[in-house]
C-alpha cells in the first residue's frame, strides 16, 4: 500500500514537472493575489482580466517592496559589538572582575573558555563618542561610519543560536545550522529572479586583503536544493574574475557560440523527454556565462573611475581584491541591477589580541562600509538598495585567557550583538534593542536571525511565509517555520 | 464498532440496487424470450431482499450519527424499508409479483434519489457545481451588492464602494466547496457553514476559527493540510480549493473574519492620505451621514494597521490601479528586452527598465506609449536619450519616479517633464541640468526628492528651486568624509 502512495506521489510530482510547473507556482498560480506580481517579471499567465475577487483582493492589504537591491557586508567570524557600537562604560569600574553568575545565568559557553578559574570582565579600550543628529555612541575605531551614523539603522539586539563558526554563519547565510539549505541571495534570485540578464543575480565578492583565521565556504552562497542557476556567482580579483568563464586559449568566440547552440539543442531534447529543472538550471547558466564573458570583464573595469571615488573609499580601494575595492565594485555591479552583492570579510575572531586586531579590521573596513553608503546615496540608489553590515555572533564582556591592560581576547557570545542597516526600507539614525550593562543578554527588542531574515525579505517585497519551495516531500523557507518582521526598524 | 457498520451503509446498499434490479430485469428477459428463469429470479428477489434488510440495519446506524438532515433521512428511511418489504413480498406473492416488480422499480429509484441527495448535497442530479470560473464570478456578482456613494463638493468628489467580504467573497466559496457536507441536509462533524451562527459555532471539534489567527483556525488549516492527511479538506477525491479561494478565506481570517466587515473603495487621492485623520470627511461635511462612512474608513484602516501590523503593507497607490497590461504588450516588451515588472502585488502599475536593450535604439521609447496610464517607475539611467526623446515621456500621466541620470538630456527636456504632475522621485545626476532647468520643475507638487549630482546646477539655483518648492529633498552629492 504504501509504496503504491509513494508511487502515486512519485507520478504526480512527475507529471507536475512535465508540465512545467516550475519555480514560483505556488504564488504564479494566483494571478494577481499573493507574491505573484510582486515577484520577477511581468509574464503572460499571469495575466487575465480581474475577475471580481481580485479586485477585493486589490483593495486588502499588499506589500509594497521598498528595496530591488541588497548589498550584505559581512564580517566573518563575530566583531566585538564592545568595540564598535554597543557603549558600555560601566565596565570600567568592573575591569577584571569576575563576571556576575547572575549575568550568565548558567548559560553555556564555549570550549575555549568554559574551563577557565575566572571570566575577567574586560571593558572596551576604545573610546566612543556620541555622532550625529541621532547622537548615536560609535567607538572612535570606526571614524568614517561615525560620519555617516545618521544613514544607519542600527540594531543592538541581535542573537542567534550557533556559537561556532561553521554553524552560526551557515545559519545566517541558510536559516538552518546544518549545510544544505539555499542562501538568502540565492532565495532571493529564486523570488524575484534576475534583472540583468547578462549578470547573476547574485554575486559574491571575498575580500583579499583579511586575515583568514576562519575558513569560509562556497555554500555559504549555495543554491542547496533550489535549482542551480540561483546560486551565488563569485567573482575574484586578478585575471579570471569568474573562474573557466574565458575560453581556452586558440579557441574562437564563434565557435564557442555554434557548440552552445548545438548543445541547447541537445539539452532541449532532453529537457522535453525528462523535464528536469536542472537541465534547464544547466542551459539558462551556458547561456548566462557565455554573455557574462563581455559583461564581467566590462563591470569589474575600474578605470574610469575618478580619483574623487577612489579618494571616498579609501586608499585600499585602488588595490583590486581589498573590502574597499570589493565595496566600490559591488556599487558598480548595484548600478547594473544585481540583485544581491554579497562581500565577505573575514578575520573579526579575536580570541586573542582583540585590540589590535580590531584596529586593524576596522582600518580595512571602516571607509569603505561608509564611502558605499554614501556613494549610493549621491547616485539616487539608496532609495531602493539595502546595505546590510553584521557578522555571525557578537563578543563576549569577559576576556578570554589573560586580561592585560591594553591585551585581551573576547570568546564567541551569541546571545547578543550588533548589526547595521541602511538604506531602501530602514530607518535612518535609528538604534534598535537594548542589552544589558555587559552586553551579555537582551534586555529589550530581542531580534533572532529568523526576525532579521523574514524583516529582509520583507523590505524586499516578499512575505516570508509565503516564499517556498519543495523539495523532499516538505515545503522549505527562508525562515524555517519561525521569523517575524521587525516593524519598528520598517519606515 | 456500530460506526463501521453504519458506514458500510454505502457499500451494502449498492447490493439490493443491483440484484433487485436485476431480478426485474430477468423477468423482463423472460417475458419476451419465453425461457424459464423462475428460479434465478426467486433468487434474486430473495438474495436482493436479504441485503436490502442488512442495508436498512446499516443506514439506521448511520443516521443516528446526527450528521444529515432528518427530514430527508426519515424520507430516505421509509422508502428504503417499503423497498425492502415489498422486494420481499415480491419475493413470497407469486401471483402478483409483476404489478408489485412495478412498484419495486420506482421505490428503488427514489430510495435511491433520495440517498444520492444526502451524500452529494441537493440538486446533485441536474446542478453541477464543478462548473468553471465564470459561472462562479456571476453567483459571486450576482450576491454581491455594492453600495456605491459618490459624494461631490465642487471640486473634490469621492466614491466609497462598500463591500461585505463575507457575503460577497467566503460565502460563495463555502457554498461551492463545503455546503455538500455541512449545511442544512448534512453536517458532517455535526459542522454546519452556511450561515454566521453554525460557522460562529463550530462542530463536534468545537470553534473552527479564531479571528486575526488562521493558525488556529481549522477552516483554514484544514485547507492547507497535505491532501492526504486526515483532516485536509475537501477531503481527497472531493473537489478542492483553488489558491485564490484559500487566499480569500485566509485574508478574511487574519483580517478578523468579521461578518460586517467593509472595505472601502475610495477614489479619491486626497482622502485616502487623510483618511487615517479621523475628522476629514466629517469635517469637510460632505456626507448625508458623516459619521457613519467615517467610522467605517477608520474601521477599515484600523483593521488593516491592527491586524497586519506590518508596515509597507498598504495600498500601493493613491491613484486607482489601471487596467491590466494586455498580454500582447507584455508579449512585446519581452521580445524587445525590456523589463516589465509590477510595482507590487496586485497592482498594475509598472516599473520599467531598459538594462537589457542592447544595443539601444531611441525608438524603442516609442513602446512606453502603449503603457502610459500603468507606468509608474521608469528606469533610462546610462542611455543614449536626448531631450526629444523625452516626448514619449511626457505623456506617462501616472509616473512617479523617473530615472534618467547619466543620460544626454539638457534643461530644454524639462519641458517634457514638468508635465509629470504626479512625479514624486526624479534623479538628474551626471547630466546638463543647469539652474533654469530645474526652475521649471518647482510646480511638480508630488515632488519629494530631487539627484542633481554632478550637474550643473548651481547652490544658487538650489536656493531659487528651494524658495519655490520648499518641501522637496535635493541631493547634489556634496558629501565630503572629514579625514581624520
Amino acid at each position: 500500500m504504501g509504496r503504491k502512495n509513494d508511487f502515486n506521489i512519485y507520478t504526480q510530482e512527475f507529471e507536475a514537472i512535465n508540465k512545467k510547473i516550475e519555480r514560483r507556482n505556488f504564488l504564479k498560480s494566483t494571478a494577481g493575489g499573493m507574491g505573484a506580481m510582486a515577484l520577477g517579471t511581468l509574464l503572460s499567465s499571469s495575466i487575465s482580466t480581474k475577475t471580481f475577487e481580485q479586485q477585493i483582493l486589490d483593495a486588502l492589504p499588499t506589500i509594497a517592496p521598498k528595496a530591488k537591491r541588497v548589498v550584505y557586508l559581512f564580517m566573518s567570524g563575530g566583531p566585538s559589538q564592545f568595540e564598535t557600537f554597543d557603549y558600555k562604560p560601566g565596565l570600567i569600574k568592573m575591569q577584571g572582575q569576575g563576571l556576575p553568575d547572575s549575568v550568565r545565568n548558567g548559560q553555556r559557553l564555549t570550549g575555549m573558555s568554559a574551563s577557565q578559574a575566572l571570566l575577567p570582565i574586560a571593558s572596551s579600550f576604545a573610546n566612543f563618542k556620541q555622532h550625529g543628529k541621532s547622537n548615536t555612541w560609535v567607538s572612535d575605531l570606526l571614524p568614517y561610519t561615525a560620519q555617516v551614523v545618521d544613514e544607519l539603522c542600527i540594531i543592538k539586539s541581535m542573537y542567534t543560536e550557533q556559537i561556532n563558526h561553521d554553524p552560526a554563519l551557515t545559519f545566517f547565510q541558510t536559516g538552518h545550522q546544518l549545510p544544505g539549505r539555499p542562501s538568502i541571495g540565492s532565495w532571493m534570485s529564486y523570488g524575484l529572479g534576475s534583472e540583468n540578464k547578462n549578470l547573476p543575480a547574485f554575486i559574491v565578492l571575498v575580500s583579499k586583503n583579511a586575515s583568514r583565521d576562519q575558513p569560509l565556504y562556497a555554500r555559504l552562497w549555495g543554491n542547496g536544493f533550489l535549482p542551480s542557476q540561483h546560486q551565488g556567482v563569485q567573482f575574484r580579483s586578478g585575471k579570471d574574475p569568474v573562474l573557466f568563464l574565458n575560453n581556452p586559449e586558440g579557441y574562437d568566440g564563434t565557435d564557442r557560440k555554434e557548440m552552445l547552440d548545438y548543445l541547447g539543442q541537445l539539452n532541449n531534447l532532453q529537457n522535453e523527454v525528462w523535464g528536469d529543472a536542472e537541465v534547464d538550471a544547466r542551459m539558462s547558466q551556458y547561456e548566462l556565462a557565455f554573455r557574462m564573458q563581455t559583461s564581467v570583464p566590462d563591470v569589474m573595469d575600474t578605470s574610469n573611475e575618478s580619483d574623487e571615488v577612489f579618494d571616498l573609499y579609501g586608499p585600499d580601494s585602488r588595490e583590486k581584491g581589498t573590502f574597499a575595492a570589493n565595496c566600490l565594485l559591488a556599487r558598480k555591479l548595484l548600478e547594473k541591477d544585481v540583485r544581491f552583492v554579497q562581500l565577505y570579510h573575514q578575520g573579526w575572531d579575536h580570541h586573542g589580541s582583540l585590540p589590535q586586531g580590531m584596529k586593524q579590521q576596522c582600518k580595512q573596513t571602516d571607509q569603505a562600509s561608509a564611502a558605499l553608503i554614501m556613494d549610493l546615496k549621491r547616485r539616487g540608489m539608496l532609495d531602493d538598495t539595502l546595505v546590510i553590515w553584521g557578522g555571525e555572533f557578537g563578543r563576549t564582556a569577559y576576556s578570554q585567557g589573560k586580561l592585560e591592560k591594553d591585551n585581551y581576547g573576547r570568546d564567541h557570545h551569541p546571545r547578543c550583538f550588533t548589526m547595521w542597516m541602511a538604506g531602501a526600507g530602514v530607518k535612518p539614525g535609528m538604534t534598535y534593542g537594548q542589552t544589558d550593562d555587559f552586553s551579555y543578554n537582551i534586555v529589550k527588542n530581542p531580534v533572532h536571525v529568523h526576525d532579521f531574515h523574514a524583516t529582509l525579505l520583507h523590505i524586499m517585497g516578499i512575505n516570508h511565509e509565503q516564499l517556498i519551495y519543495k523539495y523532499q516531500g516538505r515545503r522549505f523557507r527562508l525562515t524555517d517555520v519561525s521569523g517575524k518582521v521587525i516593524n519598528d526598524i520598517l519606515v | 464498532m456500530l460506526d463501521f457498520i453504519g458506514h458500510l451503509h454505502p457499500l451494502i446498499v449498492h447490493l439490493p440496487i443491483g440484484i433487485l434490479l436485476l431480478g426485474i430485469l430477468m423477468m423482463v428477459y423472460e417475458h419476451y424470450s419465453k425461457v424459464d428463469l423462475h428460479a434465478p429470479i426467486s433468487l434474486a428477489f430473495l438474495v436482493g431482499s436479504i441485503s436490502a434488510v442488512l442495508a436498512c440495519l446499516a443506514g439506521w446506524i448511520l443516521s443516528n450519527s446526527g450528521e444529515y438532515n432528518a427530514l430527508l433521512v426519515q424520507k430516505h428511511q421509509w422508502t428504503g424499508i417499503s423497498t425492502t418489504v415489498i422486494g420481499l413480498l415480491v419475493y413470497f406473492l407469486k401471483q402478483y409479483r409483476k404489478l408489485l416488480a412495478v412498484i419495486l422499480t420506482l421505490l428503488v429509484f427514489i430510495t435511491g434519489h433520495y440517498g444520492g441527495t444526502l451524500t452529494h448535497g441537493e440538486n446533485y442530479l441536474f446542478n453541477s457545481n464543478e462548473n468553471s470560473n465564470t459561472s462562479q464570478g456571476d453567483t459571486l456578482k450576482k450576491e454581491s451588492k455594492i453600495i456605491t456613494q459618490v459624494i461631490s463638493n465642487g471640486a473634490d468628489s469621492l466614491t466609497i464602494e462598500t463591500h461585505n467580504v463575507y457575503k460577497e467573497q467566503v460565502a460563495p466559496i463555502l457554498k461551492l466547496r463545503c455546503y455538500n457536507c455541512h449545511a442544512a441536509l448534512k453536517q458532517k462533524n455535526r459542522l454546519r457553514l452556511d450561515g454566521e451562527i453554525f460557522i460562529k459555532k463550530g462542530g463536534k471539534n468545537g470553534k473552527i476559527f479564531v479571528a486575526g489567527n488562521t493558525f488556529k483556525s481549522p477552516l483554514y488549516t484544514s485547507l492547507v493540510l497535505p491532501i492526504d492527511d486526515e483532516k485536509h479538506m475537501p477531503p481527497k477525491g472531493k473537489h478542492q480549493l483553488n489558491q485564490n479561494e484559500i487566499l480569500i478565506i485566509e485574508r478574511w481570517i487574519k483580517s478578523g473574519a468579521s461578518f460586517e466587515d467593509i472595505i472601502d473603495t475610495i477614489s479619491n487621492k486626497e482622502l485616502v492620505k487623510n483618511a487615517s485623520s479621523q475628522n476629514t470627511i466629517a469635517n469637510k461635511n460632505i456626507l448625508a451621514n458623516p459619521e457613519k462612512v467615517n467610522s467605517k474608513i477608520t474601521e477599515t484602516k484600523k483593521d488593516v494597521v491592527e491586524n497586519n501590523n506590518i508596515k509597507g503593507v498598504e495600498k500601493i497607490s493613491s491613484l486607482p490601479n489601471p487596467a491590466p497590461i494586455s498580454p500582447s504588450i507584455i508579449e512585446d516588451f519581452k521580445q524587445k528586452n525590456i523589463i516589465l515588472t509590477n510595482i507590487a502585488e496586485g497592482s498594475n502599475f509598472v516599473m520599467v527598465n531598459f538594462i537589457n536593450v542592447v544595443p539601444f535604439n531611441n525608438s524603442s521609447l516609442q513602446a512606453l506609449k502603449s503603457i502610459n496610464e500603468q507606468l509608474a517607475v521608469l528606469k533610462l539611467t546610462n542611455l543614449p536619450i536626448n531631450d526629444d526623446d523625452l516626448k514619449v515621456v511626457a505623456d506617462l500621466k501616472n509616473i512617479k519616479k523617473l530615472n534618467v541620470e547619466n543620460t544626454l538630456i539638457t534643461d530644454n527636456g524639462m519641458d517634457y517633464i514638468k508635465q509629470l504632475s504626479q512625479l514624486e522621485q526624479l534623479n538628474l545626476y551626471g547630466t546638463n541640468i543647469s539652474d533654469e532647468g530645474i526652475i521649471q520643475l518647482a510646480d511638480l507638487k508630488n515632488l519629494f526628492v530631487l539627484y542633481l549630482w554632478k550637474t550643473k546646477v548651481t547652490l544658487n539655483g538650489i536656493e531659487q528651486f528651494k524658495k519655490l518648492n520648499p518641501k522637496v529633498t535635493i541631493e547634489i552629492g556634496d558629501f565630503k568624509f572629514q579625514k581624520k
